[in-house]
């Protein structure tokens, strides 16, 4: 291993992997630091249950990630490194409580049928807003892919384009609201809103508006796009993309403290008690409420304490996974339906009470809106022959009434309750197809990844206080900490969690700038 | 049908008189013929826009569909006779940060209007017993707070002076013309502590709330405070509305003496004082076009104005745009009113009594002209569920009890009290909107029933008569109100500054030249806030070649 490094990376999750990769592709000596024995953060895939079922830890689809030009454009020539797509149909599918059921397929006439069973109007009104969104993808995608304040702020983007005043005002919404006012029927609402849910932004909050929109029509266009070997195939082609460039990965490595010299970033300790230093600078991906405790809190200064000490967690996860021998299989006309990914939400109302659950602290397991995901369906690679990896996530809040820790006492009853409801729509999972399961409480999640900040997956809630040009600190937006020489990525900066890339990309693009180079020309040198 | 009992068609015809009683200034029949301004609408905000013009020197015309001017800020009998009750508004808080005001631009004290400072500001009694009253006297509030926690009075004496700091750039953003100026943004990014306000702004009051105070009392409270403009506490970018307490520490919550209404009247004064012409009766129902230019408005009595410069409208958006060929407003200002949402809106109960209400205190009793019912945070965190599925909630329901007459006894016969019991409910209910004909009595019975674990003197043998408004009754009386939304509409993320009342179109000029438009559905909003008045005529007056500077320096 040489001794020398350019950039010392501190955690490895998707998005410092990404800038990583970008780095080390411009020629820069890249040394990554993971304190668990795999890379990947929440883009991993372990045996979680029984040998032989590799189960995705965090993450399953792919949908946002296949917009970045990372993939769009293949600049990094993942495939080489053994990152391969799937495409499943059906896309999703919500059963509800009447027997009555709604399917999304890959064909959009079909998934338009779907609706139709239900109402016409809602039918349109659903090509409608996956047409309108299509054509908005361009300018939202540009605006994701783009640093804060590299290129026109969204507000100015939209300003110029002939349906930006509209979507100023949608953009603006709540999700629910749009919801509301574009579908008649509730079965058609209630799949929207469970659609609009799936990045933990309660529907009903104000700025969700994009929502309505965007997480459906990915899953239209891309499917629940999944990688083959499981989601942490892409963190492992990443690996192996910075490995052949020159990089070194060290797993183990827990940073506990940054190395402040000068006023300057020059290196991270580790708490074995070793250090490394970076010629160049640091790249973090550790979660701010714990970057702030490995310097002096004066390097940091006192506006960005201020953000990080208003930092909020939002809605937080509950996933249960099984290993199983059979996937869920749901009731439908002429027989059952296997699905990648299945959901449940009762009805629209259901969706609107979350955020009021987490502000009381209550465990809410009356009609739990759940998530299933068994890609095993799609990838029967991932389980032995004929078996089955299931997902079961559900949203509790982290902070209990009780404390935290009463996660402790309660989580096995709320799988238990979690299971029970899904079987009403799945009655075939019966104690004697399940093998093994394996529970993790919002406070189990951060016990896993410190990154899960309070339970939450996407780094915080991604609400109007912390995303564009406010995440994670207002005026510390663009990657660049305030001390010199520290860069920060992953989802606590710009535009945030879920599998995007974007952190990732946009922090390379700053550094590469700030190097005196560019992310452009880095994509267009031959290797 | 309805069934209606005898006891209650008495108390609505205590109020018939209402309807035929001429209560405007003065009758106007007949006008002096050309006028350069026609102004739709009588409220607060269009008032201002036309004293402005008027001094300016220009001929308006006002132009109000009920018998008496003022919209939401107008005082009348509503229960019995001699009783002047407030009919929307009470306080004048947010309009004391207007120059209007604050540097009493339009001299209105010599139209008649007069302030009054109520001591306490307000009550809270909560249903352990306790209760936290906010007093003129920061030390005094800060030690109602202390009996709960110490370093919550502590924490409420930082935010008044965090508030303190940011108010002049809070007051300059709301009393300017959207583009007038530097964007409330990059102002907060050029002064100390601005970036945390950025967050702040965008974060929610409850968020705010939780992360600053310890105690349940403590956050009630300020929470409270929070909910008055009807924004659900816990919706995102409330932020602001966490200083609600601190905000009227300073200016306490102001009463025109004689009623609300005595606002709208001395601009009313101010404006024949200054040339201009009030007709009531006077509903306007379309905008006269002439070659793609707004040139005056016809109104349902056949009879029609004319104005030479401008129509100025303080119509509910939601109707303006059926006064005019659709095709005149374009395709985004229609997308802008298809998408206007409704707010939490208000259930209301007035009631004519011979006591105020009387709580409990150490040593004695407490008798506010305005207190508050909110059981516990998690209570105002509620509003949004409930109103998103229509649900009428009456389990501890949050009250606002507002009662002039402690502080200002010319309201009534000698002893007596008015008495506005405010609830908040949501106007679509899951029944439709006109099931509130058949549940609002209850809904009132049930409010009252609650407030007298509170003020238990509150019996029926002091109670002379109550007139109650449902959410629909309040978009009856006034259309302005359009479903139930005293302020006109959410005061949300996409219903606020360059986005109200659409992107594009927030600086009162309307697609249809000639055209402007003032009132709650422009920046600032809702609320007794004057801004949207004096914003209109700023950038009117801008466009005659002005500006609302020279105007107010311009000696009468």
């Amino acid at each position: 291993m040489p001794d020398q490094f350019d950039i010392v990376i501190a955690g490895a999750g998707h998005n410092s992997l990404i800038a990583a990769a970008y780095l080390a592709k411009a020629g820069y000596r890249c040394l990554v630091l993971e304190s668990r024995a795999i890379v990947g953060g929440g883009v991993k895939t372990a045996e979680l249950t029984l040998r032989g079922f590799k189960h995705d830890v965090c993450s399953s689809a792919h949908v946002l990630i296949q917009d970045s030009p990372m993939l769009r454009n293949d600049e990094l020539g993942l495939s080489q490194y053994g990152l391969e797509y799937l495409f499943p149909d059906p896309v999703v599918h919500i059963p509800f409580p009447d027997g009555a059921y709604i399917t999304q397929w890959r064909d959009l006439d079909r998934t338009c049928e779907e609706f139709a069973k239900f109402s016409k109007k809602d039918a349109a009104a659903y090509r409608r807003m996956m047409t309108e969104y299509e054509q908005m993808k361009p300018l939202f995608g540009a605006a994701s892919y783009t640093p804060v304040g590299f290129g026109k702020p969204l507000n100015e983007r939209l300003t110029e384009h002939p349906k930006g005043k509209m979507w100023q005002r949608r953009l603006a919404m709540s999700a629910w609201e749009i919801i509301r006012d574009n579908f008649e029927e509730d079965h058609c609402r209630a799949f929207m809103v469970w659609m609009a849910y799936q990045t933990v932004e309660p529907p009903e909050a104000a700025a969700t508006g994009r929502l309505a929109y965007s997480i459906c029509a990915g899953r239209q266009r891309w499917s629940w796009t999944t990688p083959k070997g499981g989601s942490g195939t892409l963190t492992q082609a990443l690996a192996r993309l910075i490995e052949a460039h020159g990089g070194v990965i060290l797993t183990h490595k827990t940073v506990t403290r940054l190395i402040v010299e000068n006023r300057k970033c020059t290196g991270v300790e580790c708490s074995d008690g070793s250090s490394y230093r970076a010629e160049k600078a640091v790249l973090s991906t550790i979660h701010i409420k714990h970057l702030v405790d490995m310097a002096p809190k004066e390097a940091f200064g006192e506006e960005f304490l201020e953000g990080v000490e208003t930092w909020k967690a939002g809605i937080t996860l509950f996933a249960t996974h099984y290993a199983s021998k059979e996937p869920p299989k749901f009731p439908v006309s002429g027989g059952t339906l296997t699905s990648v990914a299945s959901g449940t939400m009762a009805t629209p109302d259901r969706g609107l009470r979350v955020s009021y659950d987490f502000a009381r602290g209550a465990v809410n397991v009356d009609d739990p809106p759940l998530l299933i995901v068994c890609s095993t369906v799609a990838d029967p690679s991932r389980a032995p022959e004929g078996m089955h990896t299931i997902k079961v996530i559900g949203n509790q809040p982290y902070e209990l009434k009780e404390g935290p820790e009463h996660w402790d006492e309660i989580k096995n009853e709320v799988s238990d309750a979690n299971l029970k409801y899904l079987r009403r729509f799945a009655p075939n999972l019966t104690d004697d197809k399940i093998l093994a399961r394996i529970v993790e409480s919002p406070l189990d999640l951060e016990r896993m990844n410190a990154h899960n900040w309070h339970g939450t997956c996407h780094g915080g809630a991604q609400n109007a206080a912390q995303s564009g040009g406010l995440r994670p600190v207002p005026g510390w937006a663009q990657h660049r900490m305030p001390i010199p020489g520290l860069y920060q990525t992953g989802a606590t900066t710009y535009p945030g969690g879920s599998v995007s890339g974007g952190p990732g990309r946009n922090a390379a693009a700053v550094m590469l700038k700030d190097f005196g180079s560019g992310i452009e020309a880095v994509v267009k040198a031959k290797l | 049908m309805k069934k209606i009992t005898r006891r209650r068609f008495v108390k609505g015809a205590a109020i018939a008189p209402l309807a035929v009683k001429h209560l405007a200034l003065q009758q106007v029949t007949g006008t002096s013929g050309r006028f350069d301004i026609v102004v739709a609408g009588a409220g607060h905000n269009s008032l201002i826009t036309a004293a402005y013009l008027a001094k300016a020197g220009y001929r308006c015309l006002v132009l109000e569909g009920r018998p008496k001017i003022g919209g939401g800020v107008k005082t009348a009998e509503l229960t019995l006779r001699g009783f002047q009750d407030d009919c929307c508004s009470t306080a004048h808080v947010f309009i004391q940060d207007n120059p209007l005001i604050k540097n009493d631009e339009l001299k209105l004290r010599e139209y008649g209007l007069e302030y009054i400072d109520p001591d306490p500001i307000f009550h809270i009694p909560f249903p352990d017993g306790t209760y936290l009253t906010q007093w003129r006297d920061l030390d005094r509030t800060c030690a109602e707070f202390a009996k709960f926690s110490k370093k919550d009075a502590a924490a409420y004496r930082k935010m008044l002076g965090e508030f303190d700091a940011i108010r002049p750039i809070l007051a300059g953003a709301s009393f300017s013309p959207i583009g007038f100026g530097k964007p409330l943004n990059d102002q907060l990014a050029q002064v100390p502590h601005g970036k945390l306000w950025q967050r702040r702004l965008a974060m929610s009051a409850w968020d705010i709330i939780q992360n600053t105070f310890e105690d349940q009392h403590c956050r009630t409270f300020m929470l409270y405070m929070s909910h008055l403009a009807a924004e659900p506490p816990d919706a995102p970018v409330t932020g602001r509305l966490a200083y609600g307490a601190p905000r009227q520490q300073h200016s306490g919550r102001p009463l025109p003496k004689g009623g609300s209404g005595v606002l709208s009247e001395a601009l009313g004064r101010f404006i024949e004082a200054h040339g201009g012409e009030i007709l009531v009766n006077k509903w306007v129902k379309s905008l006269i076009i002439e070659s793609g230019k707004c040139v005056g408005v016809e109104c349902s009595d056949g009879s029609s104005y004319r104005a030479s410069k401008a129509v100025v409208s303080t119509i509910h958006i939601k109707h303006l745009v059926d006064m005019a060929p659709r095709e005149l407003w374009g395709e985004d200002f229609i997308f802008g009113v298809d998408t206007w949402q409704a707010e939490n809106a208000m259930f209301v109960t007035h009631y004519a009594t011979s006591e105020p209400p009387i709580y409990k205190v150490d040593g004695g009793t407490l008798s506010p002209v305005e207190s508050g019912i909110l059981a516990s945070p998690y209570r105002a965190l509620r509003f949004g569920y409930d109103d998103a599925r229509g649900a009428v909630n009456l389990d501890e329901p949050p009250l606002q009890v507002i009662c002039c007459t402690i502080a200002d006894p010319t309201r009534t016969p000698k002893g007596m009290h008015t008495l506005k019991v405010l609830g908040w409910q949501p106007y679509q209910l899951k029944e439709g909107p006109e099931h509130w004909d058949k549940i609002k009595y209850d809904v009132s019975d049930a409010n009252l029933k609650y407030l007298r674990r509170f003020a238990p003197n509150l019996t029926n043998d002091k109670i002379l008569a109550r007139f109650v408004e449902s959410p629909l009754d309040l978009e009856r009386m006034n259309p302005h109100f359009w479903h139930g939304s005293a302020h006109a509409g959410a005061q949300n993320a996409a219903q606020t500054g360059p986005l109200r009342p659409m992107a594009g179109w927030a600086q009162h000029r309307m697609p249809i030249p000639g055209l402007y438009q003032t009132g709650a559905t422009t920046h600032p909003g809702g609320s007794v806030t004057g801004g949207p008045g004096r914003n209109a005529a700023t950038v009117m007056l801008k466009d005659f070649g002005t500006s609302i500077e020279e105007v107010v320096a311009k000696k009468a």
